[in-house]
């Protein structure tokens, strides 16, 4: 037993390239960002809202009534702040929790109108662990800084694990969405693919009845076709049934990342419900070396510039410029 | 113990704890207790099996000549389609004073409409209709099996600005 602990724990703790975090990091930073303000009027509308309809969630439990509107805008305001510092990896070390709170808050409150959106799941969670972790060893200005005063450079060995944990919080989310449908009255046969079609059908509905756009071609053929959606069913349950076993081994979690993202897609394009951060591939990113093509882009544009700077310094001087 | 195994301890603690978090909501579904929560989620809308025959409760605008317009969720909700759906049924639930009221804010929002086919509409109902899936999207029956008004109010506009001189 304390054999299998001590491998667990070398695993856990095996080092990773300090640029795998940070660009995770940067990535996961950027499309928060994205995400706020591509959104912005909705987080600052939903304020607004009949507070009846308040169902307080998460963090935001401890309040038994709706906010002013006003200062949700200022804890917006102040959650789109510290993600960009988050993002470029300013003062991490207080940025990181502050942003990981002050996001779960602005989630939480916009999540406490009676829907539960579950695209901000993974990212909110991601967040947390890069908040609390060493995210900004590299590719930050904390790092850049740290250089420069000569302090040495994040060890790999306190970056490797962080990303272990985004893979298990990752494939632990998934992990509970498949015992929910394991539990739930269907059981097994949502492997059949009828209680898959059932739930797209219930949803297109309600786009026919209450969506400007309706429910979309697409789904109407698929629903007139049930038995396409079965391959997707099957992958979709065990995909979310085995998902702790790919922990395993890094090439069984990139092989199980690789199938579940055209299951997101299926969804984005069968019942227009997007998951963003699954689509892009980001809630995947920790499966992958995605420092190495990132660094590589980096290396190039480095020489480029300096190649390109070079020139500028050894150009020859043209008549008019000696004769002046 | 030195800083580097105080470190190791902290991390697979703030580890364990974590994955223990996310994993904590799937005992939700073996229990009686339906509560979701963020970013804790057991995934709830997985639970169920749906009805051959659905029930939705949605809005319609009727013209002075009988047309029905679809009157869609951005007229009572702030937020998301699957939001705005929720925040209806949960209207319903209030009772019929309540619907009343969301009628006639929806009346209004629809009366403040100069163009469109917003201005045809004389009347708005909220309404639960009996929809089968199969009829709906195989079949190609779109029309309600039964289709039975919650609420109805009308929409009251003010005279247009008439542009003297």
């Amino acid at each position: 037993m304390s054999r299998l602990l001590g491998i667990l724990y070398a695993r856990w703790f095996a080092p990773a390239p300090p640029t795998r975090l940070g660009w995770i990091r940067v990535l996961v930073g950027l499309f928060v960002l994205d995400m706020l303000w591509r959104f912005r009027r909705t987080y600052l509308r939903v304020g607004h809202t009949d507070p009846e309809h308040f169902v307080p969630v998460g963090i935001v439990g401890v309040l038994e009534a709706p906010l002013e509107p006003v200062i949700y805008l200022a804890q917006y305001h102040l959650c789109l702040a510290l993600g960009v510092l988050f993002t470029i990896g300013l003062w991490h070390r207080w940025v990181g929790p502050l942003f990981a709170l002050t996001l779960l808050w602005v989630f939480s409150y916009r999540l406490s109108w009676g829907m539960i959106y579950r695209n901000y799941h993974l990212v909110a969670l991601h967040v947390v662990v890069l908040g609390l972790t060493a995210s900004a060893g590299a590719v930050s200005v904390d790092a850049w800084l740290r250089r420069r005063r000569g302090v040495p450079a994040t060890s790999p060995e306190r970056t490797g694990w962080p990303v272990r944990l985004l893979c298990a919080v990752t494939v632990s989310a998934y992990f509970v969405a498949g015992i929910a449908k394991l539990n739930g009255a269907a059981g097994w046969r949502w492997a059949l693919g009828g209680n898959l079609a059932d739930h797209i059908g219930y949803d297109a509905l309600y786009k026919e009845l209450i969506h400007p756009e309706g429910a979309g071609e697409l789904v109407t053929w698929a629903l007139a076709h049930p038995e396409i959606l079965v391959p997707g069913a099957i992958l979709a349950f065990a995909g979310e049934l085995l998902a702790p076993l790919v922990l395993l081994h890094r090439r069984a979690g990139q092989a199980w990342a690789v199938l579940m993202w055209p299951m997101h897609l299926g969804i984005m394009v069968l019942m227009t419900i997007t998951f963003p951060y699954q689509c892009t591939g980001l809630a995947f990113a920790s499966f992958f070396a995605i420092e190495r093509p990132l660094d590589g882009l980096v290396q190039r544009v480095r020489r480029a510039w300096s190649s390109a700077s070079g020139r500028r310094a050894v150009r020859p001087t043209t008549p008019s410029e000696a004769s002046s | 113990m030195d800083r580097a195994r105080a470190c190791r301890w902290l991390s697979s603690a703030f580890s364990v704890l974590l994955v223990l978090a996310v994993l904590s909501p799937a005992h939700v579904s073996f229990s009686d207790d339906r509560t979701d929560s963020f970013p804790l989620s057991w995934y709830p809308m997985f639970r169920g099996v749906r009805p051959a025959v659905e029930q939705p409760v949605y809005v319609i605008g009727l013209g002075d000549d009988g047309t029905r317009y679809k009157v869609h969720y951005r007229h009572w909700a702030v937020g998301g389609f699957n939001q705005s759906r929720r925040q209806l049924a949960h209207l319903v639930e209030q009772g019929p004073e309540r619907l009343q009221r969301a009628c006639e804010d929806i009346a209004v929002r629809i009366a403040e409409r100069r163009r469109g086919w917003r201005t045809r509409v004389d009347t708005v109902r909220v309404v639960r209709g009996r929809y089968s899936r199969d009829n709906y999207f195989v079949r190609g029956i779109h029309d309600p099996m039964e289709e039975r008004a919650l609420a109805e109010c009308a929409v009251t506009r003010a005279p247009a600005d008439g542009g003297a001189g």
